[in-house]
C-alpha cells in the first residue's frame, strides 16, 4: 500500500513537471506568440483580442495555474483554427489512433514473444544470429519509408488494400480494421525488434539462476524448465516495456497516419502546427503525454503486483 | 580496444565510409546540378539509366545528384545535434553525479520526463514555438538526445567516484575539477563513443522524419525526408524514385547502428 501511495505521488509529480515544461516551452517563445499566430500584418485590435482570449495578460504563474486548473475540469483550451474546444476535436479523432495503437501493441507482442523465446533457446546459433541481424536492420528503417514501401508493394502491386482508401469505423468496421492492418504492421516492426531483444536477454539471464539447476535436478526437461519455470519470471521485465511501446506507437502514429492518410490525432497535430494553432498543439501534447504517463504507471503497478520483490519507483 | 575487430564494426565502418566518401565527392562533384529543373517533359521521371543512374524526379532533376547533395545537410544536422547534446548532456550528468542530493534528483527527473516522451512529439513542440529557419530542427533534436548522455556521464562519475585512482589523485592534492575532467571523464569516453555513433543514426532518422512531415530541413535543401515525401506522390508512376531515396537513409542508419554496436562490443 505504501508503494502505491509513493507511486501515485511520483506520477502526479511527473504530470506537473511535464505540464510545466510544456507551458514553459510555449511561453518562453522568442517573440510574441500572438504575433506568431496572427502574422506581423495583423491589426492591433485583433492582437489585443486574441491576447485577452488566450489569457496572456495575466502573470506567468497565474497563467500556468489557470491552465492546469482548467485541464482538471476538462478544459484543454480552445482551438483558434476550428473555434472549438480542444478536447472535443481530439475526441472526434482519437478512436482511430487508439485502435491503431492497440493493434500495434497486440501485433508487437504476438510476434516478438515467440521470436524472443526461439532466439534465447538457439542463442549463438544461426537462427538467433539471423534474427538479431534482421532486427538490427528493422530498427534502422524509418517508419515513413516502410509505410511508403508497404503502400507500393501491398497496395499497388499485390492490391491487398486501397492506398488512401481509408474507411471510417462508422461506415464499415471490418473495412476499417482491414485498412489499419498495414499501418499497424509498419509501426509494430521496430517495436518487435526491441521487445524480442529484451525478452531474449531476460530469458538468458533467468536461465543462469539457481532455481533452474534445481528444476533440472528434479528431472525436468530443457523445455519443461523453460516453459514451466523460466518464462514466468522472464516475462516480468517485459511488462514494463508496454509503457515504452505505447509511447512509440503514439509517436509513430503521428508520422504513419500521414503516410497512409489516416485521419487520426497525428494529422490533427501536424495540421495545427502548420497553421500555428498554439492552444490546440499545447492541449494535444498534454493529452498525449498524459496517456503515456498513465500507461507507464499502470505498467509499473502491474509489474509490482506480479512480482512484489521488485521495487520500481 | 584490445579485442579483435568484430563483424558489426567492419560492416558499419564500410557502410559509413561509403556514405562519407559520397559526401566528400558531392562537395566537388555531382553528376548533374541537384537544383536545376528541366521544363522538357522527356527529362521528367526517367527510369534509372546510364545517363541518370537513379533516374530523374518530377522536375527533371537527377535523383543521384540530389541524394548526394543531401548527405552534407543530413550530416551537418546530425553532427551538430549530437555535439550539442553530448556537451550539454555530459555537463549535466557530471553536475548531477557530483553534487548529488536535490540537484541530482531534479536533473534526473527532468531527464526522465524528457525521455519518456515520444521524441517526435518533443521535436514537434519545439518546431511549433520556434521561428522556422533552415536549420531550426537542430535545436529540438539536440534536446531530445541530452538524457542519454547525461545518464552515461552520471553513471560513470558515480562508478569511479570512490575508485582507488581517484582517491590517489585526491591524496596528491588534485582539485575537484581536475579529478572530474582529467581522472574520471576519460574512463567514460568508450561508452560515450558508442552512444555518440548511435546518436548520429537516431538524429538522421529523426531529421528525415521531420523533413518528411515538412517540419525539418526547409527547401531548397534537398533533404532525404523531403525527397521521399516528394517521391511518395509519384509512387504510382515512378516507384523506383521512392525506393532508392529510402535506401540511402536505411544504408546510412544501418551502417551507423552496426558501427555503434560494434564499438560497444569492442569495449573491455
Amino acid at each position: 500500500m505504501k508503494y502505491f501511495a509513493k507511486k501515485l505521488t511520483i506520477t502526479v509529480a511527473t504530470v506537473l513537471i511535464v505540464t510545466l515544461l510544456i507551458f514553459l516551452a510555449f511561453n518562453i517563445v522568442p517573440g510574441d506568440p500572438v504575433r506568431m499566430i496572427l502574422g506581423t500584418e495583423a491589426s492591433q485590435e485583433r492582437v489585443d483580442m486574441l491576447r485577452e482570449q488566450l489569457g496572456l495578460n495575466a502573470s506567468m504563474p497565474s497563467q500556468y495555474i489557470n491552465w492546469v486548473g482548467g485541464m482538471l475540469t476538462g478544459n484543454f483550451g480552445t482551438s483558434i483554427k476550428y473555434q472549438k474546444p480542444v478536447l472535443e476535436l481530439i475526441g472526434q479523432r482519437v478512436g482511430v489512433t487508439f485502435t491503431l495503437a492497440v493493434m500495434t501493441l497486440i501485433l508487437t507482442f504476438a510476434v516478438a514473444i515467440p521470436l524472443g523465446i526461439y532466439s534465447a533457446r538457439k542463442r549463438g546459433k544461426f537462427g538467433d544470429k539471423a534474427i538479431s541481424t534482421v532486427a538490427m536492420v528493422a530498427i534502422s528503417i524509418p517508419g515513413f519509408y516502410l509505410g511508403i514501401f508497404f503502400i507500393w508493394f501491398f497496395g499497388l502491386k499485390l492490391k491487398l488494400f486501397m492506398p488512401g482508401g481509408y474507411v471510417s469505423y462508422r461506415t464499415d468496421i471490418s473495412a476499417f480494421l482491414k485498412f489499419l492492418i498495414f499501418p499497424s504492421i509498419v509501426m509494430a516492426i521496430p517495436n518487435i525488434a526491441v521487445v524480442l531483444k529484451y525478452l531474449r536477454t531476460s530469458i538468458i539471464e533467468e536461465l543462469k539462476r539457481e532455481y533452474v539447476k534445481t528444476a533440472y535436478i528434479k528431472g525436468n526437461t530443457a523445455k519443461g524448465v523453460l516453459y514451466k519455470h523460466v518464462l514466468k519470471n522472464a516475462f516480468v521485465p517485459i511488462i514494463s516495456l508496454i509503457g515504452m511501446i505505447t509511447a512509440n506507437a503514439l509517436g509513430g502514429s503521428i508520422i504513419v497516419e500521414q503516410v497512409f492518410g489516416i485521419p487520426g490525432i497525428g494529422g490533427l497535430l501536424i495540421g495545427s502546427i502548420t497553421s500555428r494553432d498554439f492552444p490546440m498543439v499545447q492541449g494535444m501534447v498534454v493529452f498525449i503525454s498524459l496517456i503515456i504517463i498513465i500507461v507507464n504507471t499502470l505498467a509499473d503497478v502491474a509489474v509490482q503486483l506480479v512480482d512484489p520483490r521488485i521495487k520500481i519507483t | 580496444m584490445r579485442n579483435k575487430l568484430n563483424a558489426e564494426f567492419k560492416i558499419g565502418a564500410v557502410f559509413t565510409g561509403i556514405i562519407l566518401a559520397l559526401m566528400l565527392i558531392s562537395l566537388i562533384y555531382t553528376p548533374y546540378d541537384p537544383y536545376e529543373m528541366s521544363m522538357n517533359i522527356a527529362d521528367k521521371l526517367n527510369k534509372p539509366s546510364a545517363a541518370h543512374w537513379l533516374g530523374t524526379d518530377n522536375f527533371g532533376r537527377d535523383i543521384l545528384s540530389r541524394l548526394m547533395a543531401g548527405i552534407k545537410h543530413t550530416m551537418l544536422v546530425a553532427v551538430s545535434t549530437v555535439s550539442i547534446s553530448l556537451t550539454t548532456g555530459v555537463l549535466l550528468g557530471l553536475i548531477a553525479g557530483y553534487f548529488g542530493k536535490a540537484l541530482d534528483e531534479v536533473i534526473m527527473r527532468v531527464m526522465d520526463a524528457v525521455s519518456s516522451f515520444p521524441g517526435i512529439l518533443l521535436a514537434l513542440v519545439m518546431v511549433t514555438v520556434m521561428h522556422q529557419g533552415r536549420y531550426t530542427i537542430i535545436i529540438p533534436l539536440s534536446i531530445l538526445f541530452i538524457p542519454s548522455f547525461t545518464r552515461i556521464a552520471r553513471g560513470g562519475l558515480l562508478q569511479y567516484k570512490s575508485a582507488d585512482f581517484v582517491n590517489n589523485a585526491k591524496v596528491f592534492g588534485a582539485s575537484r575539477l581536475r579529478i572530474i575532467f582529467v581522472h574520471i571523464l576519460p574512463n567514460v569516453y568508450p561508452s560515450l563513443l558508442s552512444s555518440l555513433v548511435l546518436g548520429l543514426s537516431n538524429a538522421i532518422m529523426a531529421e528525415s522524419g521531420m523533413s518528411y512531415l515538412g517540419l525539418g530541413l526547409q527547401p531548397p535543401i534537398p533533404s532525404w525526408g523531403r525527397i521521399l515525401s516528394e517521391a511518395q506522390a509519384q509512387l504510382f508512376i515512378a516507384p523506383w524514385y521512392a525506393v532508392v531515396s529510402g535506401l540511402f537513409i536505411i544504408f546510412t542508419v544501418v551502417g551507423l547502428n552496426f558501427l555503434g554496436e560494434g564499438i560497444r562490443k569492442l569495449l573491455p
